[in-house]
């Protein structure tokens, strides 16, 4: 899948591939694994990563579910700063696939790899901008966790550096390749329950925390590497792996975490992708004594304007997680283990229990895809549709620019949270309107020498 | 204000609970004040606390200023430049000084900022040098193109980075030169500012200028992920 290095390693292989090929009489010297067979596909054909971020969600999620037991898939290098990481994940390439891998602290390492294609980032978010940047300018594709990015301004270079060097950028919000929320963002635009009047998304909140007091941190892990651009503070456990969702220098809280889902579905929905509210107020609440520093329990209101039907997308930290889409005629709630659509007294689901009880109906055989005026971009599978976007240069189910969008949705929640008043947001210029002072927090200084 | 004046001082208790409790009291006291009398008088209020002295010494904890600078940076106005201007000479406190400044968008910051390049040390010079990326004017212009020259490799390839955000054509001499010079990673880092560049260039209408460095990068030894943004680039301009 490398573009365009005049003997990069694919073409190098095809080459003695073909030559093997048509040397039978010779020794075998290229395995048969470069070569492919049944459903494996040849070296050459398979997509070189790095992984970059190989902590819990980086380990267990993507590497040992996602990334080695899919073929088209070859791992080069794993990174982390954390040494345990690292090295537990390397060692778990090596029994998964018997291969020995570059094992690296320092992302520009990989990125220096000019055999690698694409790289994993699965960092804290407030590294996902300046390692994804990077990233893109040594010519590499990127699949990049949600959320996007710790600020606004962040994702918009994100955007920019994709559309510079046109590189795949998949946004790791997964809900986007699931028939679930597909169907029911399809059921909207498709006008099944009338003109879209509100969306209400339930993310969860969170608590509050527990202090710890600064120590030394263990020798495994460079402290301020993983910092890196956020301010430095003495190490405390629970600042750190995982935890760090819920610290404004590292993280929006849940507002991101699960806003990057549930929001994004709302964006897809409403079909404002690429676009945004262009009004937002909210109201929420920090716990009164930390230390998780991000809103505990939250209710935002957007506004949409006239192109997207004037609608009103509420997103909440109580209620059962899912996405609610309420039109003229009914609403449809779609979550991670269930869609259901209420219209006119009838009900509708994917839930077999209920259909067999006679109580709903099956909503895939009543509204079936194929008879939808709009269909939206059909992904099954987030990272083959992230391979399939590598290999074909198209723009993937969920691109930076999605990705963007959906996470300035969440952003906004969080500063009109912050800022207790209505906002104005303009949506194409991606400021405040006569709010200077609401501006200065769509960025935030990073400590040097990082930037983007 | 003097519940700031109290405040600012729990900012830096060796209490946890207390300290936070400041912070976010201060944090939504900042946010709240949505007109811009609120908020210079909170800020006053907040650089007063910031420079008072007891006795010769600073009256707040090193912890306490460096969070006042941090709520300073969405606070602050012009009137308080002089109080992180003074910031920037104290060591321990620059950093936070340089970030207020980044985030305050006026002539007097960027008159600060650019004043701040006298400083010494190659980490905070970067900083300083990457917030004066985001500014313009001529004076930033020469400032960087001095940093180019810089003996720190960190701050030389900060203002080459720099430079590729202000839509100056004179910009390329600085950034060409320096993908000639360095190691492989330092001219690899000039060749990307290069690109980008032209990109500032091309989105300040200046398209002439933007295809002529589209053109040098794609026909020189550029890296090739460089050469497909510019050959990417060309496709469009024309």
């Amino acid at each position: 899948m490398k573009k365009a290095h005049p003997l990069n390693r694919r073409r190098f292989l095809q080459k003695s591939a073909g030559g093997a090929a048509a040397a039978m009489a010779v020794p075998m010297f290229v395995p048969a694994s470069a070569l492919g067979w049944q459903d494996k596909p040849a070296a050459s054909e398979r997509i070189v990563i790095g992984s970059i971020g190989v902590g819990d969600l980086g380990r267990r999620h993507h590497l040992a579910n996602m990334i080695l037991p899919n073929n088209r898939m070859e791992v080069a290098a794993v990174c982390d700063v954390d040494r345990l990481h690292r090295e537990q994940s390397a060692q778990l390439v090596l029994e998964k696939s018997g291969k020995r891998v570059g094992c690296y602290k320092d992302f520009r390492d990989v990125l220096d790899r000019k055999d690698i294609d694409a790289v994993f980032v699965v960092t804290p978010d407030h590294w996902h901008a300046v390692i994804s940047v990077a990233a893109m300018e040594s010519g590499k594709d990127v699949y990049c966790e949600k959320p996007l990015t710790l600020t606004i301004a962040e994702s918009k270079a994100m955007v920019a550096a994709a559309r510079r060097y046109g590189a795949v950028l998949q946004t790791g919000s997964q809900q986007r390749s699931d028939r679930r929320f597909r169907h029911a963002c399809e059921l909207v635009r498709n006008g099944k329950i009338g003109k879209l009047e509100r969306v209400t998304t339930h993310i969860g909140g969170i608590d509050s925390g527990s202090w710890q007091t600064p120590t030394t941190p263990p020798s495994n892990l460079d402290w301020n590497f993983w910092l890196g651009p956020a301010p430095f503070v003495p190490y405390a456990a629970n600042r750190c792996h995982y935890q760090f969702r819920w610290f404004s220098d590292y993280s929006g809280g849940k507002m991101t975490d699960w806003g990057a889902h549930h929001n994004d579905i709302a964006q897809w929905g409403i079909g404002a992708d690429g676009s945004g509210p262009v009004r937002v107020e909210g109201k929420g609440t920090y716990h009164e004594n930390g230390p998780h520093d991000v809103p505990g329990e939250f209710e935002v209101t957007y506004t949409y304007g006239p192109q997207h039907g004037d609608v009103k997308l509420i997103c909440h930290s109580g209620g059962e997680n899912g996405v609610n889409f309420h039109g003229a005629k009914g609403h449809v709630f779609v979550s991670r283990g269930r869609i259901e659509l209420n219209l006119d007294g009838k009900k509708y689901t994917d839930d077999r229990k209920k259909i067999d009880a006679g109580e709903h109906v099956d909503i895939f055989k009543e509204f079936p895809r194929d008879q939808f005026e709009t269909k939206l971009y059909e992904s099954n599978h987030h990272h083959n549709n992230f391979l399939d976007c590598v290999a074909s240069r198209k723009r993937p189910i969920c691109d930076v620019e999605i990705g963007h969008r959906s996470v300035t949705v969440c952003h906004l929640g969080n500063i009109a949270i912050r800022l207790g008043r209505p906002l104005d947001w303009d949506p194409v210029k991606e400021e405040f309107a006569n709010d200077a002072a609401a501006n200065r927090y769509l960025a935030k200084p990073m400590r040097a020498p990082w930037h983007v | 204000m003097y519940f700031v004046s109290e405040l600012v001082a729990q900012l830096g208790s060796d209490d946890q609970v207390k300290a936070y409790q400041a912070r976010q009291k201060l944090a939504d006291t900042v946010g709240r004040a949505a007109k811009p009398a609120e908020q210079n008088e909170l800020a006053t209020a907040l650089a007063t606390e910031l420079t008072a002295k007891d006795k010769d010494k600073p009256k707040h904890s090193l912890t306490a200023r460096k969070e006042t600078l941090k709520l300073l940076s969405v606070a602050a106005g012009d009137e308080q430049v002089p109080a992180l201007v003074e910031c920037l000479k104290d060591l321990e406190l620059r950093m936070q000084a340089r970030w207020a400044l980044e985030r305050i968008p006026t002539a007097a910051a960027t008159a600060a900022l650019v004043k701040a390049l006298e400083q010494v040390g190659p980490e905070f010079l970067t900083g300083v040098v990457i917030a004066l990326g985001r500014r313009t004017g001529a004076d930033v212009v020469a400032a960087l193109h001095k940093a180019a020259q810089d003996a720190d490799d960190e701050v030389r390839l900060a203002a080459i980075e720099s430079l590729a955000n202000l839509a100056e054509r004179s910009n390329d001499d600085v950034i060409a030169a320096a993908t000639k010079t360095g190691s492989p990673r330092a001219r690899a880092r000039a060749q990307k500012a290069r690109v980008r560049l032209a990109e500032t260039l091309r989105n300040a209408g200046q398209k002439d200028a933007a295809a002529a460095i589209y053109k040098a990068i794609a026909a020189n030894d550029a890296d090739e992920p460089q050469k497909k943004a510019a050959r990417l680039a060309l496709e469009q301009l024309t």
